[in-house]
């Protein structure tokens, strides 16, 4: 039996030494090229061990380290208060909606769901938020526009909630004089942690990595986020590229920039951040919010 | 008799309607709180989706500037004639409604196996590093694995082929100018990037059930397998039934990074990698024409919205609970 | 567990409430900032110095801010507060941002002056839908020295349907046709450079590489396909052309033309012989100047200027010589390749005119916006030449070049140190020499026929590049391209294209 289950687990550590190479091993790869020279990737294509190591696309990347410094601020900032108040909002929508006596279920069930289907479109979008919240060049336009709330978010946190919560739990509450509130917060809240840290954490990645509301948004460089900050460098280069031959001087700076290092360079840059601080984060949702709930 | 009979009748029906509006108020007076707290939800998709909404009706403009989306003049179904003239329109109807079937079908298999295996690890670091693994490929941008892919895949220094050429002594395969490979690399590139992803999800889902069940089943003498499919799967069946259907939803959309970018927008593989979603981007690249796109979506949203209607239907026959609406 | 949630829902209103009063300040700064450049304006028409009404310019084209952009702004300001009492707002756009940025601006109805577009960034689609003003009788009377300095054959090919909805950039006019050879081999092999190349010759180059650098590829990318064409057809749309030489404005079916025929078979031949990369479905001239970088490549073809093969060896840090395979030729879209419009939502329109008409004329006012300020942003070596001041470096300087090519009369600026002093001459002499197309000036409106040219677009993806890479058999591919193709709707597009061209000619005459 001990034996079994010891070839069992050896089984399942096996499966996920594998996994965690197929997910890691490409990883090593954007850095590593990240660090090459770049005349060895243009001449031998990338490579796993770089034959010779150059930090050329980071000198060039961080060239203005207060302009990057900035942006991070920027991300983390708009990172943490937007993902506070969408998954406050989530849970608020999903925890009703999960209730299946509550009047107008369906209804409100559809016409959350019926946004994941329909769209206006951008351009009457964007005039909405231009017109109705004043979100133009403000952090709040890389908080509230299309990222407070997402259907996805909210229907998938209901099914969580009316399959790991009985009814009767519900009702005991109730009976016991406590109101719909006190339930939430007593009851419920505590019993959905998993879900929350999870949808917490797809949230974070979410506001992340967005730029496109940066893009649309935000005219200001001092306001620029860094998701937005390394796409536009990338598609400067593209341009640059492009167009160089209108002139000498793009051309010289060209010459100088390690192209295809950096588009490697650009990613870790994005990202590295938020892979350091994932291990605290999934530690801060989960020991977090438990204590919190022991306590109450 | 008869006239007093009726009155009777009357008022007893006005009863029953005024019960009836009495119970809801009821209802409603009981629930009160529960639909104060949606109300920020509800405001918030009314601004951020609703009121865009009547963007739709570029789909039925021919726009120019000087007159607005009010004012440019309708063109009836014309932004639409694209999508159906084409001699493209089967193959792309295909290829997107194919690969999103295949992608809902695999990921979803291997996401549970996956989010059932790492509940077996007992140990909480050990499993936590792995889901650090896991989420990986999905903050890498699509633009990044598609150079990634072509690092694998090129004739003059991929892997793959430096591999096949050194070690297996097989002629180098040129994947960028055969389009018969594609669908195997576009769903193993797509499991690559959303299993991780999705098991995370299948697995919160997991440890939010109740550990007495398994105890339970312990003593009876059960084992991992029955207590596998006899108690999680049951359990998570409405998790699993909500996001199939959410993801029937896209089933006319595609991953434009993953048939765009991907492909590196090799003319040779149009036959298997052409969804809608590129076939408009393409058309689009020179005409730049708002009505024409805004009329693809409309298009991918209404056959979404009768297949999810129909999925939703048999759904609720089933589990009234487990339905989207 | 009740504390927490309290402390949560207290702490986020006190991050909006922060974020938002952040927001307004950053606006409140902003204003502050406009009003500071207005006030210069207003002093200016006290003073009396014009009789024109203060003005601020809007001027938006794609560029990244550059750290003093806000110096170069207020300069230019002070300079034309002198010339016509107005003042200048440059709103540069990243280029990755341009598409979205423009298009809200324009469907929005934003107010601004003046707006870079060009054939290739829906010059055409824009006029369609009315964006940009007529400017054939503001240019009469505001902007007179204008059609001096462009000449006649500009103006002509700006035009849609005869009017006039944007100036064109004065730089080179025409393209020319080439390859980019290996100096290395071409010193080597003693390959003779000089006068255009033939076919022939071509391959006599290529087999010589072949034979004697077994690891050395002839050509890299399918990119030759596209010169060639580019070289021997005025392309209307959809592989509609007007062949070049040709007498009577005539459309040709490309694909019909046994000149085009016979290149495809070439490229198959190309292909067979083994002249091209492994990876000519994807490659491009990026890839193929890397692999030239490491002597691993002979060749790339390329559109050519004078000079084009220097500029190419700073940028790539290796050398390159190019070598023409045809003589130039200019079509409607080398008119239209750089342009500035004035947009339907500009309050002045009078104004943007008279600065365009400075931006053609004044030397002074186009430097400053190409090159920033002098002693500051570049020095002064001789007469119109410049390098960076001492310490300056491309990396470090803060006022980037926006792109001299997309401002009126790029002969009037300065040249830099690192190019050839006689680049202007050689321009006008290359300009000079470029053959004109006979149908230089008409544009095609696609709107009749757009949903066909939606679903040819799509089609013609799928086959090009195979064949203008020579993987396919020619005759097999072009009979299934034609067949799917008609299937598109083509004959309906082609009807539309010669329909439009003969109204051109009509109004022509």
């Amino acid at each position: 039996m001990l034996t079994k289950q010891k070839l069992d687990q050896f089984g399942i550590h096996t499966f996920f030494t594998l996994f965690t190479i197929g997910s890691l091993l490409p990883f090593v790869l954007i850095f590593m090229v990240s660090i090459s020279d770049e005349s060895s990737i243009s001449a031998n294509g990338y490579s796993l061990l770089p034959t010779s190591i150059s930090f050329a696309a980071y000198r060039f990347l961080l060239y203005d380290f207060t302009e990057i410094a900035r942006a991070y601020g920027v991300t983390i900032l708009c990172t943490i208060i937007g993902v506070m108040v969408s998954l406050f909002n989530t849970t608020l929508l999903a925890y009703p909606l999960s209730r299946m006596e509550l009047p107008f279920r369906r209804s409100l069930s559809f016409y959350i769901f019926f946004t994941m289907l329909f769209s206006g479109g951008m351009v009457p979008w964007y005039l909405t938020f231009v017109n109705l919240v004043p979100v133009k060049n403000t952090l709040l336009a890389m908080i509230i526009p299309g990222m407070l709330l997402s259907a996805f978010n909210v229907l998938l946190m209901r099914s969580f909630f009316s399959h790991s919560i009985p009814d009767s739990v519900v009702e005991a509450g109730i009976m016991d004089g406590a109101s719909e509130f006190q339930v939430f917060q007593k009851i419920i809240v505590p019993l959905s942690l998993p879900i929350m840290a999870t949808i917490g954490l797809f949230t974070t990645l979410a506001y992340w990595n967005d730029w496109y509301n940066c893009l649309l948004f935000i005219d200001s460089p001092a306001l620029y986020n860094v998701q937005y900050l390394m796409t536009k460098t990338l598609t400067n280069i593209q341009f640059l590229l492009m167009r160089a031959d209108s002139s000498a001087q793009a051309g010289e700076l060209l010459a100088k920039m390690p192209r295809e290092t950096v588009r490697m360079a650009l990613a870790i840059v994005g990202i590295a951040p938020l892979l350091f601080a994932y291990p605290f984060f999934q530690k801060f949702y989960i020991s977090g919010i438990t204590s919190g709930a022991v306590k109450g | 008799m008869k006239a007093s009979e009726a009155v009777l009748m009357q008022s007893k029906a006005e009863i029953k309607i005024w019960k009836k509006q009495r119970d809801f108020l009821r209802k409603l007076n009981k629930f009160k709180w529960l639909l104060l707290m949606t109300l920020p939800g509800v405001a918030y998709l009314f601004i951020n989706n609703y009121i865009p909404m009547y963007g739709v009706i570029l789909a039925f403009k021919q726009y120019n500037y000087a007159d607005g989306i009010f004012g440019s003049p309708w063109s009836g179904f014309d932004n639409f004639k694209f999508l159906f003239n084409s001699p493209d329109a089967y193959t792309i109807t295909r290829n997107t409604i194919g690969y999103n079937i295949v992608f809902i079908f695999l990921n979803l298999v291997l996401a549970l196996l996956t989010a059932l295996l790492i509940n077996e690890i007992k140990e909480k670091v050990v499993s936590r590093f792995y889901q650090s693994m896991f989420l990986l490929p999905h903050i890498v941008s699509m633009v990044i694995v598609a150079y990634l892919v072509y690092s694998f895949l090129n004739m003059e220094s991929g892997l793959i082929n430096r591999l096949l050429d050194k070690w297996l002594d097989k002629e180098a395969i040129a994947w960028y100018s055969e389009a018969k490979y594609w669908p195997y690399v576009l769903v193993i590139v797509n499991a690559w990037k959303h299993v991780g992803y999705l098991s995370i999800i299948y697995f919160a889902a997991i440890i939010g059930i109740d550990k007495e069940y398994y105890e339970a089943a312990t003593i009876d003498g059960a084992g991992k397998w029955r207590q596998m499919t006899r108690i999680t799967l049951p359990l998570i069946a409405p998790v699993i039934t909500t996001m199939t259907l959410l993801s029937v939803s896209g089933i006319l959309r595609s991953d434009f990074g993953l048939f765009f970018q991907v492909p590196m927008n090799t003319g040779a593989l149009l036959s298997t990698t052409n969804t809608i979603d590129t076939f408009v981007y393409r058309a689009m690249l020179t005409l730049g024409d708002i009505g024409m796109s805004s009329a693809a979506g409309i298009y991918q949203s209404f056959i979404s919205l009768l297949l999810i209607l129909a999925a939703n239907y048999a759904v609720r026959l089933v589990n009234k609970q487990d339905a989207l609406f | 567990m009740r504390i927490p949630i309290k402390l949560a829902m207290i702490l986020m209103f006190c991050c909006m409430l922060i974020v938002s009063a952040c927001g307004k300040n950053e606006a409140g700064s902003n204003g502050a900032e406009n009003n500071k450049e207005d006030a210069p304006s207003t002093n200016a028409a006290d003073s009396g110095a014009d009789k024109l009404e203060p003005y601020k310019i809007t001027l938006v084209y794609p560029a990244s801010a550059a750290k003093d952009l806000s110096l170069v702004q207020e300069e230019m300001s002070k300079y034309l507060t002198e010339k016509m009492n107005a003042t200048i707002e440059l709103r540069p756009i990243e280029w990755g941002a341009w598409d979205d940025k423009t298009n809200l601006m324009k469907i929005s109805n934003e107010p601004f002056d003046l707006m870079f577009t060009a054939s290739w960034y829906y010059y055409p689609s824009d006029v369609v839908k009315g964006q940009y003003h007529d400017l054939d009788e503001l240019m009469n009377e505001y902007g007179k020295d204008i059609p001096d300095v462009l000449g006649p054959d500009f103006l002509k090919g700006a035009r849609i349907g005869g009017k006039l909805y944007a100036l064109p950039t004065k730089k080179e006019f025409g393209q020319g046709f080439g390859l980019l050879l290996n100096k290395r081999f071409v010193d080597k092999y003693k390959i003779d450079t000089n006068g255009i190349k033939s076919m022939e010759e071509l391959e006599e180059m290529f087999q010589i590489i072949k034979q004697n650098e077994p690891d050395v590829v002839p050509i890299v990318s399918s990119k030759f396909t596209n010169v060639w064409g580019a070289a021997n057809y005025d392309g209307i749309t959809a592989g509609l052309s007007v062949p070049r030489g040709s007498t009577e404005m005539k459309v040709v079916d490309v694909l019909d033309d046994p000149k085009q025929l016979e290149f495809y078979k070439r490229m198959h031949q190309w292909n067979k012989n083994g002249w091209f990369d492994k990876d000519v479905m994807t490659s491009d001239s990026e890839q193929a100047m890397n692999m030239i970088k490491a002597d691993k490549a002979f060749a790339v073809a390329s559109s050519l200027k004078p000079g084009k093969d220097k500029e190419m060896t700073v940028q790539y840090g290796t050398e390159v010589v190019q070598v023409e395979t045809a003589e130039p030729f200019t079509v409607t879209g080398d008119a239209q390749g750089a342009m500035l419009g004035i947009s339907r939502t500009s309050k002045d329109p009078s104004r943007a005119m008279m600065f365009l008409n400075l931006l053609y004329t004044d030397a002074k006012l186009i430097n400053m916006l190409n090159w920033g300020i002098e002693g500051k942003h570049y020095v002064k070596k001789s007469d119109n030449v410049i390098d960076y001041p001492e310490g300056v470096t491309a990396e470090s300087q803060t006022y980037p070049n926006p792109g001299g090519w997309m401002f009126g009369n790029q002969f009037n600026t300065y040249l830099w140190a690192n190019e050839d002093p006689d680049k202007w001459k050689l321009f006008d002499e290359f300009n000079a020499r470029s053959e004109r197309s006979i149908i230089l000036g008409f544009t095609f409106n696609q709107e009749p026929v757009k949903s066909e040219l939606a679903s040819i677009a799509n089609v013609e993806a799928e086959f090009h590049d195979a064949l203008a890479s020579g993987a396919v058999d020619p005759e097999k591919t072009i009979a299934k391209w034609k067949e799917k193709r008609a299937a598109a709707g083509y004959d309906r597009i082609k009807a539309e294209v010669e329909k439009q061209l003969q109204e051109w000619a009509a109004a022509q005459k």
